[in-house]
């Protein structure tokens, strides 16, 4: 369990400058798939470095699996196993020549006997289709290589929960859905807590919980239909609801009273205009 | 034309194991004072035809006209070239380097050894065009910008050089919906600001941005041109460009999806007002209501 409890973060010393995070509260299971939204500066990315105990909160507590992320040592030491980060460029945390080498970066700084090393790099390459890429310099592949790459390193160190900050923000259409998937199959499969930043409303709504945040407070946390169903707060804050559920709002206003109130999916959209014709 | 490639190819780290083929072949003319859009996904071959483009790497095999001037023939000044193409890379926040937003906006006209007066003169009108307050921004510290101010004091540094064209690659990449609005409004304001032989040239692997915005799309695909034509004739393809690892409006996402239970749907709707009509022209509830009612 990831807690989060009655955090304030600031950058800044100053009290003029208002924090970039404001008494936030939250827990996240390992094994949920969790997203979240928000304007640029609302606060997003500051969270995810308190979970990954990059940062500190000023004020308030994080604890990961019960360990406040202000510890030191061993305690630190199994915080930074168990939580993964993947940055929003894969080239700031690529370290190694080859796909093989980068991945086994990790296990091997565990000092794990090779056999062990050999496994969790072969399991974290399956995992990410990897596999005829192992010998390959980084510098040949394309950003969306690079980026299951960075993935696969931080999946061998068999973390709990793994953040990701707007990880499609570099790639484009079949890969970015590919990624998404693997990300689901990793929460169902392996129980691993996934943790999603994104500007993209239409990436989140496969999610099992969507966290809104604005200005450095937690606005709302609740499921993709019940956030989606809020379009007019989330224009004023300058987010948005996916196109297909303002499309299935017009279409059940025009008689497809069939479609949900909320329409997250284009296969809800298909099968609500289906079931009249 | 302002630039003719004929049968333009390229290739990277040649006679070495690594050597990679970015362009094959490719043929492409674009004239002053359009708007165009160059997509492809990753790899296809976008990125060293911005550096062609913008005289930065020269293309062998192939023709290369600029104005219709061969840029490989000896007696060609690439300075000419470099002069007249501003680019606004991908991350354009990499591209500042001076310690306040005035020195680094100043610094193209500074290299160009413009009189004090005129270099002023233009970092006021670069940095009012891109919406930044010249007396307010001149003397911040660039590292105390945010991600969307950087970026527009990035595209300020690229006017400032009065380029005739402008090379937007993936301006748009991390920003959130708001930003993102607002920089594409900004690219289209500069166009109608400047006097209409401005050309803009926009590189991305998405089509979302520049469906409002082009006058003709190219797309890309392995070092070649796939198919050219306006906004509408392109996502008349949509089946194609999804293919090809392009990611598409989410208008034409959905309109491509829904052709599995209406056949007839058209792709080529560039905003929800014209899929919803569309959804119309395929389809209406009332046969339900009718067997509703009986």
């Amino acid at each position: 369990m990831l807690e989060v409890q009655n955090v304030t973060f600031r950058y800044s010393a100053q009290e003029e400058v208002p924090p970039a995070l404001h008494n936030v509260s939250l827990r996240i299971s390992a094994g949920e798939t969790v997203s979240i939204i928000g304007q640029n500066g609302s606060g997003k990315t500051t969270l995810s470095k308190l979970l990954a105990a990059i940062l500190h909160p000023t004020s308030g507590s994080v604890l990961v699996d019960g360990l406040s992320t202000t510890s030191k040592g061993e305690a630190l030491w199994t915080i930074r196993q168990r939580v993964g980060i993947v940055f929003q460029n894969p080239d700031d945390q690529l370290v190694a020549n080859t796909v093989i080498d980068d991945i086994a970066f990790g296990p091997e700084n565990l000092a794990l006997p090779r056999q062990e090393i050999v496994e969790r790099v072969e399991e974290a390459m399956t995992l990410l289709g990897l596999e005829d890429y192992a010998q390959l310099p980084i510098s040949e592949l394309s950003v969306g290589q690079k980026q299951s790459v960075a993935i696969a390193g931080v999946l061998a160190m068999r973390p709990r929960y793994l953040l990701l900050d707007e990880p499609t923000t570099m790639i484009s259409g079949q890969t970015a859905r590919h990624l998404m998937e693997t990300l689901h199959h990793l929460a169902q499969e392996r129980g691993i807590g996934i943790i999603h930043i994104t500007h993209f409303m239409r990436e989140v709504t496969s999610f099992q919980r969507v966290i809104v945040m604005h200005e450095g407070s937690m606005l709302m946390d609740d499921t993709p239909a019940a956030i989606f169903a809020h379009a007019d707060e989330l224009q004023e804050i300058g987010l948005d609801v996916p196109l297909v559920t303002h499309l299935g709002r017009r279409l059940r206003a025009q008689g497809w009273t069939h479609l949900p109130e909320v329409v997250l999916t284009t296969e809800q959209l298909k099968a609500g205009i289906c079931s009249f014709n | 034309m302002l630039f003719q490639l004929k049968d333009v190819s390229h290739t990277y780290l040649r006679n070495t194991p690594f050597e990679t083929v970015a362009l094959h072949n490719l043929t492409l003319s674009i004239a002053a004072g359009q708007t165009v859009a160059l997509i492809g996904p990753t790899k296809s071959g976008k990125s060293t035809l911005v550096d062609i483009l913008a005289g930065l790497i020269k293309p062998a095999p192939g023709t290369f006209l600029f104005e219709g001037a061969d840029v490989a023939a000896p007696t060609f000044d690439i300075d000419q070239l470099r002069n007249s193409v501003g680019v606004v890379f991908q991350s354009p926040e990499a591209q500042i380097f001076e310690e306040t937003v005035g020195k680094d906006v100043s610094f193209g006209p500074r290299r160009k050894r413009v009189s004090l007066a005129e270099s002023r003169r233009l970092v006021q009108e670069s940095l009012e065009a891109v919406g930044l307050p010249y007396e307010d921004f001149r003397t911040r510290y660039t590292y105390a910008l945010s991600g969307g101010q950087k970026r527009r004091v990035a595209i300020a540094g690229v006017l400032a050089l009065q380029p005739k064209v402008i090379i937007f690659d993936e301006p748009t990449a991390g920003l959130d919906p708001r930003g993102r609005r607002d920089l594409l409004h900004l690219i289209a304001t500069l166009k109608q600001r400047h006097d209409l032989t401005t050309t803009t040239i926009y590189a991305s692997s998405s089509l979302e941005d520049v469906i409002d915005l082009a006058d003709i799309i190219h797309v890309l695909d392995q070092g070649r041109v796939a198919f050219s034509g306006a906004p509408r004739e392109i996502l008349a393809r949509a089946d194609e460009l999804a293919a090809l690892d392009i990611t598409l409006p989410e208008v034409t996402q959905i309109a491509l999806a829904l052709r599995s239970v209406m056949p007839a749907m058209r792709t080529d709707v560039l905003n929800l007002d014209e899929l919803e009509q569309a959804v119309y022209a395929c389809a209406t509830p009332t046969q339900s209501k009718e067997h509703k009612l009986q």
